[in-house]
């Protein structure tokens, strides 16, 4: 393979558990990157795999080395630290054992590299389209769908909920300054809580479509497995707003338990003692959930989800705060609030531009001559607001609807009150059908009105 | 009326000839009347942004089948319309068990449509012999009273990138208002489905409700999606004991299967309504019978328990509309009463699909 002094060494690190023939794919997959790709090495760190993978890599011969760390089953965080310290590549490239890439995945993950140096570069890995009529996948698959769909839209404004670390990739140098993942979010978030140093860090988070991988989510997650995962998940959250205090308010169940409704009452006195529980739910859920989708009882379904994950979550988050979960946030924060920044956009779109260009504010209030048009919020380990958000964020519907009347008033006459009153202004956005169809029945009855 | 900015369809305005005052300026007596789907598509030009259009990877080989069955002058303004398209995919016309020999004769004159004879009666079994027949990948289905616009076509073909997209429908508007049958029709909410682009798979909407994704009249399909959830059911749709139900029928086994319809209202053809009350009255029946033809072969032959719920919420809604027609005659101005022939055909619809499926398993 062509190296040369200049193009960067790769290290695809890829921590795997008990998924052999997946291992292989993605393997073969590399194996099958196009010509131009730079070189690059491989580190799997086979972590308590006991399914054959090791002899399943020593009889291999690829086109690149491959270097293998084994570990007791310490979870993907220490992994993928793990792997990093055998790295000898100036890039790192993560994947995971379930991330098929396509041919270009590698080289592009260089290229943007080449484009933006000192970024972490995200690729996408939507799920494989794998068809199934099961509520469960449909529900898996259309998070992963939006979620990459949000990431790839023009404008997006990127935070550390964006960075995860199935097709994940940074400089060697990057990694080392914000000291790789946090060890104690074994299982689960390990990969927002670096997403929250990286953008303390200042580091640019940058999409590159072309570093397409498919994700084999239909063959590795399970409803037993969204349920332990939603545990994990109160638990680390729970250990992210300890922390960074700036995320204790962001954290759902303290405040879900805090509730003053009975549920509330009574959740807070039963869960803390639930522990022995938490086994026979999570076993006992998902064949309750398919028995209640097979008589078609959609919203039965629907809240009994909803109910398994929030207690699967509450135990965890109790779990990890102890005795003072309830209490937990309510101390007084003396947080200041963040500088907003006041725009005028009766002074010109391009003018906003330049503002937030060369402000780069967390915050804005946004009106049109006094008039409140929208405020872009502040949100924790997000990027600062540029000016390439701007008009992204003035299409969402509760913008466009106090916009509409202004632009209206300046291009077909008349006063901004007079259009403000137009009942389809109030619908913009609207995509359900039966609600477009009412409008449209009432458009009818509005012209034989008249 | 239909609103387009920069060509693309985004909302419409209803306006009467009488209403329309030539001294104002139309640009505002539109806007004064336009929906909601335009104020979205105009704000956000002003603004400077374009609506996020689907930019396939590649477009897959395709082309258009009309299922016709002795509408020679219709069929005849439908094939000027496919010919008049940007981009020609090639047509087949499929004449459903034809009676006299006109359609035979009009196609004819036109060298580049294939014709061919399904002589069972039915629609679906004609749009079966069109996925035989028909060439390429995706096939395109309309009525033989409609007409494309020239971009219907290519606007349909441009939502199958996705693999888990198995078909794709588009918007129709009506034709011609000039009868006091295809006003309320139109009112009604006729076949279109909305000015917004949405993916439908079984989370945005009960496969039962597939009727929403998109009508007969203007829809395309992936062959693939025959391997996956089978044919087109003859014992539905237009000329069987059912009268209906054809494409709602095949779009709910897609959605069930986890595959997904993509509704793109670009794709935009128009359409001739029924001219007199009789025939509209007859096709509500028909629409009702049909559902219910749906629900009985989910009940009995699939053994869906979903379909007892559907019953149980159509008879909430049915009863209370039933009770309020008898109290006050309706407003929209028709000789018969919508609830009514709702719940004839409704009662119709599961003797109808036993009778089809004789029929078909006959044929």
């Amino acid at each position: 393979m062509p190296s040369s002094a200049d193009s960067p060494m790769i290290s695809v690190v890829i921590p795997s558990h008990n998924r052999q023939a997946l291992l292989a794919q993605v393997l073969d997959a590399l194996a099958a990157q196009i010509p131009q790709t730079p070189a690059f090495e491989v580190v799997v760190v086979l972590d308590g795999c006991r399914d054959g993978s090791p002899a399943m890599l020593a009889g291999r011969s690829d086109p690149f080395s491959i270097t293998v760390v084994e570990l007791p089953g310490t979870g993907p965080a220490k992994a993928r630290n793990a792997g990093v310290a055998k790295a000898t590549g100036r890039l790192l490239l993560f994947l995971d054992d379930d991330v098929i890439p396509t041919d270009r995945l590698v080289s592009a993950h260089a290229e943007a590299h080449e484009a933006n140096p000192g970024a972490a570069v995200l690729g996408p890995y939507p799920p494989e389209p794998v068809a199934s009529g099961e509520r469960f996948r449909l529900d898996a698959r259309r998070w992963w769908t939006s979620h990459f769909e949000e990431v790839a839209a023009p404008g997006h404004r990127f935070t550390y909920r964006d960075l995860l670390t199935g097709n994940l990739s940074m400089s060697r140098e990057l990694w080392d300054e914000v000291g790789g993942l946090d060890p104690q979010f074994a299982k689960a978030r390990e990969d927002w809580e670096l997403g929250v140093r990286l953008m303390e860090h200042g580091a640019p988070f940058i999409y590159a479509p072309q570093a397409l991988g498919w994700h084999q989510e239909h063959l590795t997650t399970t409803p037993n497995g969204a349920l332990r995962r939603a545990k994990e998940e109160g638990r680390s959250d729970a250990l992210m707003a300890l922390k960074h205090p700036r995320f204790v308010r962001l954290h759902a169940a303290p405040r879900q338990l805090r509730k003053r409704s009975w549920s509330g009452r009574l959740r807070r006195i039963l869960l803390p003692r639930l522990g022995l529980m938490d086994r026979p739910v999570m076993a006992a859920g998902p064949p309750l959930l398919r028995l209640v989708e097979r008589l078609g009882l959609g919203g039965l379904r629907r809240w009994l989800d909803r109910q398994l994950r929030l207690y699967c979550y509450q135990r965890g988050s109790i779990e990890a705060l102890g005795r003072h979960f309830a209490t937990f946030g309510t101390g007084s924060s003396a947080e200041a609030p963040p500088p907003l920044l006041e725009i005028d956009l009766a002074e010109g779109i391009e003018r906003a531009e330049a503002m937030l260009a060369e402000q780069r504010p967390v915050a804005v209030r946004l009106h049109h001559r006094g008039y409140e048009i929208a405020a872009l919020p502040y949100s924790p380990a997000a990027e600062p607001w540029d000016a390439r958000h701007l008009r992204a964020y003035l299409t969402h519907p509760h913008t466009l609807r106090k916009l509409a009347p202004i632009l209206a008033a300046s291009q077909f006459g008349g006063d901004p009150a007079d259009w403000n009153g137009l009942a389809p202004l109030h619908m913009i956005g609207v995509t359900d059908f039966i609600a477009q169809l009412h409008e449209s029945q009432r458009q009818w009855r509005r012209s034989v009105e008249r | 009326m239909l609103l387009r900015l920069d060509g693309r369809p985004c909302g419409q305005a209803i306006i009467w000839y009488d209403q329309y005052d030539p001294e104002a300026p139309l640009a505002r007596q539109l806007a004064r009347a336009a929906n909601s789907s335009f104020w979205e598509c105009w704000t956000t030009r002003q603004i400077g942004m374009t609506p996020a259009e689907p930019a396939p990877s590649q477009i897959p080989s395709a082309s258009v089948a009309v299922c016709t069955r002795e509408r020679p002058d219709d069929l005849k303004r439908c094939l000027d319309g496919l010919l008049a398209m940007t981009g020609q995919p090639s047509i087949l016309v499929v004449d459903n068990a034809p009676k006299t020999d006109a359609t035979r004769q009009l196609v004819a004159q036109y060298p580049s449509v294939r014709y061919v004879v399904e002589p069972k009666p039915g629609l679906d079994h004609a749009r079966n012999t069109a996925l035989d027949q028909a060439e390429g990948e995706i096939i395109a289905f309309t009525d033989d009273d409609a007409v494309p616009d020239p971009d219907w076509f290519s606007c349909l073909l441009r939502n199958f990138d996705d693999p888990l997209v198995m078909a794709a429908a588009g918007l129709t508007m009506a034709l011609e208002l000039e009868s006091d049958a295809q006003v309320a029709f139109q009112r009604l909410g006729g076949f279109g489905r909305g000015f917004q682009r949405v993916i439908y798979d079984a989370v945005v909407v009960d496969p039962f409700d597939s009727w929403k994704a998109g009508a007969g009249v203007n829809f395309a399909v992936r062959r693939a999606a025959t391997d996956a959830v089978g044919r087109f059911d003859p014992a539905l749709g237009a000329g069987t004991a059912a009268h209906a139900g054809d494409e709602t029928d095949f779009f709910r086994r897609l959605l069930a299967a986890g595959y997904k319809i993509a509704y793109d209202p670009q794709a935009l053809n128009w359409h001739r309504h029924r001219r007199s009350m009789e025939e509209l009255e007859q096709q509500i029946y028909a629409y009702e019978c049909g559902s219910f033809a749906i629900l009985t072969k989910a009940l009995l032959f699939e053994r869906n328990p979903r379909a007892v719920m559907r019953l149980v919420r159509w008879l909430r809604q049915q009863i209370p509309a039933l009770v309020r027609e008898r109290r006050r005659a309706a407003d929209n101005g028709l000789p018969f009463s919508i609830p009514v022939a709702q719940a004839r055909g409704a009662s119709a619809g599961p003797a109808g699909y036993f009778r089809a499926r004789r029929q078909a398993r006959q044929a």
